[in-house]
C-alpha cells in the first residue's frame, strides 16, 4: 500500500461523489445543464484516474498502449465536458473557439485506434519501474513519441485560450469571483497538465500522469461554486417564506384577498379569502372569466372595461363593483390589479388584490342621505324667512286677475260690450295665472328634496332668478341689490336649483347684516366675474358690520349663528354645495365697511377635462 | 258711447307691478274713468302736469320713495290730491300713519274693486262739485 494506490482511487473517490451529487440536482427540473456537465467532467477525470491507476501498473506494454488509448479517449471527453461546462455556466467565451479544442482532439484520437500507433508514442518498446518516494513504484512506457502529440496539445491549448477569453469576458461583466475560481483553475489545471503530460511523453520527465490527481483542483472548485448556488437557494427560500408570511398577515390585517391570473398558462392562483369574498368555492379556480363571471351583471360593462384599459396603458387597473352572491344579497368589493409584461410588453400575468368596501360604501350613502335631509332642513327654514316675499310675489299676479275680472263684469254690462277689452282682458289673466304658477313652481323647487343634478349653465341665469326671488324682499327692508354680471361668463357645470339656495342664502344673510350694522348705506352688490384658471367667482357684498377676524372660518361651522333666528345651518350647507361643485366658498372682510362672501366654480370646460 | 263719469276730474295710478297698473287702470276704464299711471314716486313727481291730479290712487310699497313718503311730500304742496292707499301689507301702523296724513281711504290689493270704485267716484264727486 502507497500513496499511490491511496491518492489516485481517493481522486477517483471524490470526483464520483461530487459528480454524483450534481447529476441527481442537474436532473430534477427544471433541467440544470450546467450541473450535469460538471457531473460529466467528474465522472470522466474519475475514469482518468483509474486507467492512469491502471498505466502505472501494468506490466505489459500491449496493456498500457490500450490503457493509454482509453485514457486519451477520456482526456478529449474531459476536455470536452470542460468546455461545454465553461460555455452553459458562463454564458460567455467564443463558440468557435470551443469547439476547435475537441475537434482536433478527435483527429488526435483517430490515430490511437489505428492499428500500430497512438497519439503519444509510435511503438512502446517497453516498461520501467521506477522507484520514487515513499516506498512507491510505478510503470512508466519507454518508445518513440509520435508526431500526433502535436495536434493533441494544439488542443489544449485551443481550450486554454477558450477558458481564458470566456472567463476575461465573465469577468468583464462583474461576476469576478467565479471567473478567477473556475476559469483560473481551469487554465492552472490545462498549464500544468498539459504541460506535465507533454514533457512526460517527449521523455525529459519520468512521473505519473499527473491529469486526473491535478483535475481534482478543478473539480473542486465547480463545485464549490455549484454548491454556493445551493446556499443560496436555500437562504432565498428562507427569505421568501419569511416574505409570504409577512405578506399572510398585512393581507389578513387589511382583510384583501389576492389572486393571479395566468394569462399564457393556466397557472391561475386565488387566496381563500378572495374566493369567498367573490363568492367561489374553495376548489373553484379563479379565473378571469370566472372572476366576471362574478360581477354582477350591472357592473361587468364597468369592470371590463377598466380592464381594458389598464392592459392597453400599463396602468394598474382599479374598480369597484359588486358581487351577486347567492341569494339577493350583494357584495361591494374594491379591485385593483397590475400586469407583469413579457419582454415584448405583451402581458403574461396579472396580479390583484380585492377588498369588502361594503360597510364603507353604506356609510358613503348614509352620509350623502343625511347631508340631502341637512340642505332640506335648511331650505325649509330659508323658506320661512321668503314666505314675506313670496307672498307678496302671488299677490302681483292674483291682483292684477282679481281687478282684470272686475273690470270685464263691468265692461259687459256696457252697451254693447266692449269685446276688444274682453280679449285683452283675457290674455291679461292668462299670462298673469302664468306668472303665479311659476313663482308656486320656484318655491316647489326649492323645497323639494334632491341630490346634485349638474348641467351645463349660465351664472348669469342664476343672478337673475336670485333678483327676482329677492326684490320683494329687499324693497320691504329698503336695502338695494345691484346684480352685475360681466358680459360673455363662461357657462359652468353645475345644479341650478342648489347654486341658488347658496345665492339666496348669501343675500339673505347679507341682508340680515345689514339691519343689524343699522347704518345709513344699504346696499347689497352681487358680482361676477372671471377668474384667471377657468374659474368663474360670484361675490355677495354687503354694507353691515362685518365679520370678527377670528370667526371667519368658524362661520361655515354648522349651527354657528350669531342671529337670533334661524339654525346657523345656511352656510354650512352652502359650503357643502359649493364644494360639492369643485369650488371653494370664503369670506372676507371689505376694506371699507361690511364684508364680501366670494364663491368660485370650475367652468364647464374645466370639469370635462 | 259711454259718458265719462269723470269729466274733467283727473285720476293717477302709481303702481310699480306693470300687470296690476294696467288691469287697476282697466278696470277705472271700465267704470268711465280714465286713469293716467305712474310706475313710481319719482315718475309722478317729474310729470309737470301732476297739480291737476285730483285723486291718486297709490301703493304703499314702491321703489324709491314710498307712498308714504310721497302723501307726506305732497301734504306740505299747494294742490293737493285726495290719496287712497291699496297696499299687499295691510300693516296697521302705515295704516295710522296714512290717516293721520289725511288720506281718503286706505284698502288691500285682494279688497272688492267695487269698494275701491266707490271711494275714487266718492272723491270725483267731490272734486267735481269744488270745480
Amino acid at each position: 500500500m502507497t500513496w499511490i494506490t491511496v491518492v489516485w482511487p481517493m481522486v477517483a473517490a471524490v470526483c464520483l461523489t461530487l459528480g454524483g451529487i450534481n447529476l441527481r440536482i442537474g436532473l430534477s427540473r427544471p433541467l440544470d445543464s450546467a450541473r450535469l456537465l460538471f457531473a460529466l467532467t467528474a465522472f470522466s477525470t474519475a475514469t482518468i484516474c483509474a486507467l492512469e491507476l491502471a498505466m502505472m501498473r501494468t506490466e505489459s506494454p500491449a496493456q498500457y498502449q490500450v490503457f493509454e488509448a482509453w485514457g486519451d479517449i477520456n482526456s478529449a471527453l474531459l476536455k470536452a465536458f470542460l468546455a461545454g461546462f465553461i460555455w452553459v455556466y458562463f454564458r460567455s467565451g467564443n463558440l468557435w473557439l470551443a469547439l476547435a479544442g475537441p475537434c482536433l482532439n478527435a483527429v488526435a484520437l483517430v490515430t490511437d485506434f489505428l492499428p500500430g500507433s497512438s497519439h503519444v508514442y509510435l511503438k512502446i518498446n517497453a516498461l520501467t519501474t521506477i522507484k520514487t518516494f515513499g516506498g512507491a513504484s510505478y510503470q512508466v512506457a519507454v518508445g518513440e513519441p509520435s508526431p500526433w502529440i502535436v495536434v493533441g496539445s494544439l488542443s489544449t491549448l485551443m481550450l486554454l485560450v477558450f477558458v481564458i477569453d470566456a472567463s476575461v469576458r465573465l469577468a468583464r461583466r462583474g461576476e469576478v469571483r467565479r471567473a478567477i475560481y473556475i476559469g483560473g483553475s481551469a487554465t492552472v489545471w490545462m498549464a500544468i497538465a498539459g504541460t506535465q503530460s507533454a514533457l512526460i511523453e517527449i521523455g525529459v520527465l519520468h512521473m505519473p500522469y499527473l491529469i486526473s490527481v491535478a483535475f481534482l483542483l478543478v473539480v473542486l472548485a465547480m463545485s464549490f461554486e455549484l454548491t454556493t448556488d445551493i446556499a443560496a437557494a436555500a437562504r432565498i427560500g428562507r427569505e421568501l417564506k419569511d416574505s409570504e408570511r409577512r405578506m399572510d398577515l398585512a393581507t389578513d390585517a387589511a382583510g384583501l384577498g389576492t389572486w393571479t391570473w395566468d394569462l399564457v398558462g393556466k397557472e391561475d392562483w386565488a387566496s381563500a379569502r378572495a374566493k369567498r369574498l367573490l363568492g367561489l368555492a374553495a376548489s373553484e379556480p379563479l379565473t378571469q372569466a370566472r372572476y366576471l363571471d362574478a360581477v354582477h351583471p350591472e357592473d361587468r360593462d364597468r369592470v371590463i372595461l377598466a380592464l381594458d384599459r389598464s392592459m392597453r396603458s400599463d396602468h394598474d387597473f382599479e374598480v369597484e363593483h359588486r358581487v351577486q352572491l347567492h341569494g339577493a344579497e350583494t357584495r361591494w368589493l374594491a379591485s385593483r390589479g397590475r400586469a407583469e409584461r413579457n419582454a415584448l410588453g405583451h402581458p403574461i400575468l396579472v396580479r390583484g388584490v380585492v377588498l369588502d368596501i361594503s360597510s364603507r360604501r353604506g356609510s358613503e350613502l348614509e352620509l350623502q342621505r343625511l347631508q340631502g335631509q341637512l340642505a332640506h332642513t335648511s331650505r325649509v327654514t330659508m323658506m320661512g324667512q321668503l314666505a314675506t316675499a313670496i307672498a307678496h310675489e302671488l299677490h302681483q299676479p292674483l291682483g292684477a286677475i282679481l281687478r282684470n275680472a272686475e273690470a270685464a263684469e263691468l265692461f259687459l254690462d256696457h252697451d254693447p260690450p266692449d269685446l276688444d277689452e274682453l280679449r285683452a282682458i283675457l290674455i291679461d289673466i292668462r299670462a298673469d295665472d302664468k306668472r303665479a304658477r311659476e313663482v308656486i313652481d320656484r318655491l316647489r323647487a326649492l323645497l323639494k328634496r334632491r341630490s346634485i343634478e349638474p348641467r351645463v349653465l349660465s351664472v348669469a341665469e342664476v343672478m337673475a332668478n336670485i333678483a327676482a326671488l329677492t326684490r320683494a324682499e329687499a324693497a320691504a327692508r329698503g336695502v338695494t341689490v345691484e346684480i352685475d354680471s360681466a358680459v360673455g361668463l363662461p357657462p359652468i357645470m353645475g345644479d341650478g336649483v342648489h347654486l341658488q339656495q347658496v345665492l339666496l342664502n348669501l343675500v339673505l344673510n347679507a341682508m340680515d347684516a345689514i339691519d343689524s350694522a343699522a347704518g345709513a348705506e344699504r346696499l347689497i352688490r352681487v358680482r361676477a366675474r372671471r377668474r384667471e384658471g377657468s374659474e368663474v367667482e360670484v361675490m355677495v357684498s354687503d354694507t353691515g358690520p362685518g365679520i370678527a377676524a377670528e370667526k371667519i372660518e368658524q362661520i361655515f361651522e354648522p349651527f354657528f349663528t350669531t342671529k337670533t333666528s334661524g339654525m346657523g345651518i345656511g352656510l354650512s350647507v352652502s359650503r357643502t354645495i359649493i364644494e360639492a361643485h369643485a369650488g371653494r366658498i370664503w369670506a372676507e372682510n371689505n376694506p371699507t365697511k361690511g364684508a364680501t362672501f366670494r364663491f368660485t366654480l370650475p367652468t364647464e370646460e374645466e370639469m370635462l377635462v | 258711447m259711454r259718458t265719462p263719469i269723470a269729466g274733467s276730474v283727473y285720476v293717477a295710478v302709481v303702481d310699480d307691478d306693470e300687470n296690476l297698473r294696467r288691469s287697476f287702470a282697466r278696470l277705472l276704464r271700465a267704470a268711465g274713468i280714465r286713469p293716467i299711471t305712474y310706475e313710481s314716486a319719482e315718475a309722478f313727481l317729474a310729470d309737470p302736469a301732476r297739480a291737476r291730479i285730483d285723486c291718486l290712487v297709490l301703493d304703499v310699497q314702491l321703489p324709491g320713495m314710498s307712498g308714504l313718503e310721497l302723501q307726506q311730500h305732497l301734504g306740505t304742496g299747494g294742490s293737493k290730491p285726495e290719496i287712497l292707499f291699496i297696499t299687499a301689507y295691510d300693516n296697521p301702523r302705515s295704516r295710522e300713519q296714512a290717516y293721520a296724513m289725511g288720506c281718503s281711504g286706505y284698502f288691500r290689493k285682494s279688497d272688492s274693486g267695487r269698494d275701491v270704485l266707490n271711494a275714487i267716484k266718492g272723491v270725483i264727486a267731490r272734486r267735481s262739485r269744488a270745480t
